[in-house]
């Protein structure tokens, strides 16, 4: 019984098979023409192809590509090591050149002058701090009032 | 390019006549046939020509899939004008009724048992007919039949045993 329908199955296959081989045969002449024009289309495509398909066909791994690649690292590595280089030898200068001055201004006084310059600091001080407490005093006694 | 000139030009006419099937629209099987053209060319034309045939199928049933789908989503859009078109598919796609009592000669009846047959694959569910098809008219294995249609191998055989059956099934109906 199972042969008998894979038979019939087979045999059915060949002749659908048959049928649309003929089927092609019979095609109008016009499909024909303007599968032949579709045909001619596509090959041209081919022939010309557009500017964005070039990209595809960039290669990433090809030797020239790596070596500029190459290149291009080692140049940014030089220029940042150098850039950073630069900002540490101007910084100490500037800051080297406050130092030293405010050294040699120290180094010529005497020390009785020196005395009076850490009289004149404690002084200043002590300036700040009192009107920082009056400053306070007399916030505590506007909160005193409105209470 | 010669090579893919003789390539193309072989499978033209049932590269269309798959699409035909399909579809039930000879504008839009033209349509489907050169854009399967055009991306064979332009994306796997640098391949072994031993690798273009199932290449092309698998564009191909790609394109007739997109195409389906399309047009399921057009019929949702225009619900109103699907009742008519429904008519016009079921006119179109209906088997033809074969007389083979009126027709004693051997030549008309397998003119008309083929043309029979023909009726019955396009009558058939898209799957069943696609699976049936490359393996019956492309001549592919399972194994190549599921990568061009994207499925396991037992949805290939299902779908080829499920098409053999209906067409068992209209070929005894003509038969009685």
């Amino acid at each position: 019984m199972k042969n008998e329908i894979k038979n019939t199955d087979q045999k059915l296959a060949e002749q659908t098979v048959e049928a649309l081989d003929a089927s092609i045969e019979q095609l109008s002449p016009d499909i024909s023409t303007r599968l032949k024009a579709a045909r001619r289309t596509a090959l041209a495509v081919q022939e010309k192809p557009e500017i964005n398909q070039n990209w595809h066909q960039f290669q990433f791994f090809s030797p020239k590509t790596l070596s500029a690649g190459l290149a291009l690292s080692v140049c940014l590595l030089v220029f940042w090591n150098l850039i950073p280089l630069n900002s540490q030898q101007q910084t100490p200068t500037f800051a080297s050149s406050q130092n030293l001055s405010a050294f040699i201004l120290l180094s010529t006084l005497d020390e009785t002058e020196l005395d009076i310059i850490e009289d004149i600091e404690f002084a200043y001080w002590l300036a700040q701090e009192l009107e920082t407490q009056g400053s306070s005093d007399t916030s505590s006694l506007g909160t005193h009032n409105n209470g | 390019m010669r090579e893919l000139d003789i390539f193309l030009k072989d499978i033209e006419k049932r590269a269309f006549r798959i699409a035909q099937l399909a579809t039930h629209c000879e504008a839009d099987s033209l349509d489907i046939v050169q854009d399967t053209m055009i991306k064979l060319v332009t994306k796997y034309s640098h391949r072994e020509p031993t690798e273009w045939k199932p290449l092309f199928l698998k564009i191909l049933e790609n394109k007739i899939f997109d195409w389906h789908r399309k047009q399921t989503i057009m019929n949702k859009l225009f619900f109103w004008k699907k009742d008519n078109q429904a008519i016009d598919d079921q006119v179109d796609s209906k088997p033809e009724a074969v007389d083979l009592q009126t027709n004693p000669e051997s030549q008309v009846f397998t003119e008309q048992l083929g043309q029979h047959l023909l009726a019955c694959v396009e009558s058939l569910p898209l799957k069943q007919q696609q699976c049936f098809v490359l393996r019956s008219w492309e001549g592919l294995s399972i194994k190549e039949t599921a990568k061009v249609m994207n499925v396991n191998e037992n949805s290939v055989k299902t779908h080829y045993s499920r098409a053999l059956e209906k067409l068992r099934q209209q070929h005894l109906k003509l038969e009685k």
